[in-house]
């Protein structure tokens, strides 16, 4: 171990030394040199120059190289080169100083050729007279260092691999999940970690992935809305969302309106209305309905139909105020041209009811007035026939007959038309009728004054609320002009029946008559309008008029299909609430 | 090496934000390391993560 020194320092002359006790001398030597070679620890005993005086079994035992090898051998040689600079600066740092010794790690070589981790310490014993050497003493710390050495390698794993998670962290706190951690196979906690990373990154991608799409849904939702949608900050009220609609209807761009509030955008007035309303809503957190409010916009002032709705948190804190504006111009113009027009409806309305009040009470008036005369006509006419008939002629007789006809037809107009007249003045007393039980009672009156060959068939009838005399009426003429109609059939057939349709009961009086020409339609339902001549059917023409009357007061329709000899059907409509 | 207790707590942290449960944040010890630069990096995740859920972030 030797060869460190290249200036010889002292002359050690053991041989010129004197052995006082030479007995004692040599029992103690017996006792240390026993010492050393029962010692684990490799002992050596060398001069400044590096040549070796001694080395214990040990050495031998754990390197391999006997004494003679190293005597023959620089003694840096069996020193790991990378080791040798700093134990010769060491040396340097005591062979001046006797007695000094400095410690130190270094690889020792094998004969093997590997080496081995020693540590141990260099004395300066050249001064003692007994020794005159320098003693080194060192020993194996290879299971040390193997331990350091796995420690260290442990450290700088849990450094790299910690590196890395800090890494990805930050690449998933600024949303980005596309980078992934290395997975070792150590199936450690650091592998645990990264499992879960990677997987956490894997849900998070996937879940934003799924957010972004959902986001695109409804933002396309959002801005295809035909009405303005716009969102604000709960705590500043600025804009944060505007839709397409938004910005046509103010004129301005996204750009333009996020960031901003309602008073850099409107009048004082307007903003400071808004905002209140935007108040209200944060306060009480609940809808806020504004029928009409209005605004300025590029186009002038519109009016909007509002809603304002809060957002809130989980915890019920508000996050944003949302408002869903629907520009209703153009329908308030609407409407106040249509209030207008009612009004003006109204009046005419009141009008026409007066006039037709007249008119009804003028033609019950003639109606009644006319009587009197025609009784007074008709009653003398009897009186020409029996008091002075033997004188008449018979072209005069039948002058006279044709008087009386004419004279009692003339009085069932009469009476006809003071039926009609009265429809007019009589209020409706709606109950509900079992429409079966009335046309029953209509057939049996029917059957009792008429006498007639057809065949009638009442299906069974829904209840509808009416006025049981005037639909009494009604079907009692229907009915009766269709037995009149199909009079002349070799097989008249009537039938009632009656249908439900869309909250309405249809009822139906279907004959297989003479029917009529749809041409002449718009004829039917008029006072006095017959399609048929007189001498074909009898009738007035005024019962039908009086079933369209009392339908129309009930609030129903009447209306017929017909064809010429080919039967009618006549319907009408009534509810029953 | 002994075991380290805050491995365990970040891999349970890591397990429920899986679960989309935000909530979870680990004490940062005295030691300094670079465990506890993960966990400041695992609790900043999940304040973030925690606002990204919250209702009417539509933009």
């Amino acid at each position: 171990m030797i060869g460190w020194r290249h200036k010889p320092i002292v002359k050690m002359k053991r041989e010129q030394k004197e052995i006082p006790h030479k007995e004692g001398f040599a029992k103690s030597e017996k006792l240390f040199r026993s010492m050393i070679e029962k010692s684990a620890d490799m002992i050596t005993l060398a001069l400044p120059e590096g040549k070796l005086l001694y080395v214990s079994p040990s050495l031998t035992d754990i390197l391999g190289f006997t004494l003679e090898e190293y005597q023959s051998i620089p003694a840096f040689k069996f020193i790991h080169p990378e080791d040798v600079q700093g134990m010769m600066e060491q040396m340097e740092g005591i062979i001046e100083h006797p007695g000094r010794s400095f410690f130190r790690q270094q690889r020792l070589l094998r004969k093997d050729g590997t080496y081995l981790w020693c540590e141990g310490t260099v004395t300066n014993m050249l001064n003692d007279p007994d020794i005159g050497a320098l003693i080194s003493n060192f020993r194996d710390i290879t299971e040390r260092k193997e331990a350091e050495a796995k420690l260290s390698e442990k450290v700088s794993y849990i450094e790299k691999r910690t590196n890395e998670f800090s890494e990805v962290l930050l690449r998933y706190t600024l949303m980005d999940f596309t980078e992934k951690v290395s997975i070792g196979k150590a199936g450690d906690e650091m592998d645990a970690i990264a499992v879960g990373l990677n997987t956490l990154g894997e849900e998070l991608e996937s879940y934003i992935l799924q957010l972004k799409k959902s986001n695109a849904f409804l933002n396309a939702i959002l801005e295809n809305i035909p009405n303005m949608v716009f969102a604000k900050d709960a705590h500043d009220l600025r804009f944060v969302q505007f839709n397409k609609a938004g910005e046509k209807l103010l004129g301005m761009s996204k750009d333009q309106l996020l960031g901003k509030n309602d008073n850099d955008l409107f009048p004082k007035e307007q903003a400071d209305f808004f905002i209140g309303k935007d108040k209200e809503v944060l306060a009480k957190k609940q809808l806020l309905d504004i029928p009409e409010e209005p605004i300025d916009t590029h186009e002038g002032k519109r009016w909007l139909h509002t809603q304002k709705i809060p957002i809130l948190d989980e915890e019920g804190n508000a996050l944003y105020l949302m408002g869903i504006s629907e520009d209703i111009t153009q329908r308030r113009e609407r409407e106040n041209e249509i209030r207008k027009l009612n009004v003006e409806l109204e009046n005419h309305l009141h009008r026409l009811e007066a006039v037709n009040k007249e008119l009804e009470s003028f033609s019950y008036s003639v109606s009644h007035d006319l009587r009197a005369p025609l009784r007074a006509i008709n009653g003398y006419a009897q009186m020409l026939n029996e008091d002075h008939g033997a004188k008449l002629d018979a072209e005069g007789k039948r002058v006279l007959q044709i008087i009386r006809f004419n004279a009692t037809k003339m009085g069932t107009l009469i009476d006809d038309l003071l039926a009609f007249s009265r429809l007019g003045r009589k209020e409706i007393q709606k109950k509900t009728v079992d429409m079966n039980e009335l046309a029953e009672g209509v057939l049996r009156e029917f059957n009792r004054s008429v006498t007639h060959q057809a065949e009638i068939t009442i299906g069974n009838l829904h209840p509808v609320k009416c006025d049981y005399g005037l639909i009494h009426q009604v079907l009692f003429n229907l009915l009766s002009n269709a037995v009149k109609y199909s009079s002349k059939k070799e097989r008249p057939q009537v039938s009632v029946t009656s249908e439900e349709k869309n909250g309405e009961v249809i009822f139906s009086v279907k004959d297989n008559g003479a029917g009529f020409n749809m041409n002449y339609y718009n004829k039917l339902f008029g006072v006095f309008q017959r399609l048929h001549t007189q001498d074909e059917f009898e009738g007035t023409g005024v019962g039908l008029a009086i079933v369209q009357r009392i339908i129309a007061k009930h609030g129903g329709k009447v209306w017929a299909e017909g064809k010429l000899n080919g039967g009618a059907a006549f319907h009408f409509t009534l509810t029953n609430n | 090496m002994e075991k380290d207790v805050r491995l365990e707590m970040i891999q349970e942290t890591l397990v429920k934000f899986t679960q989309f449960d935000f909530k979870g944040r680990i004490p940062v010890s005295e030691r300094g390391d670079d465990i506890d630069a993960i966990i400041v990096g695992l609790n900043t995740l999940g304040e973030e993560l925690e606002g990204v859920k919250l209702p009417g972030n539509f933009k």
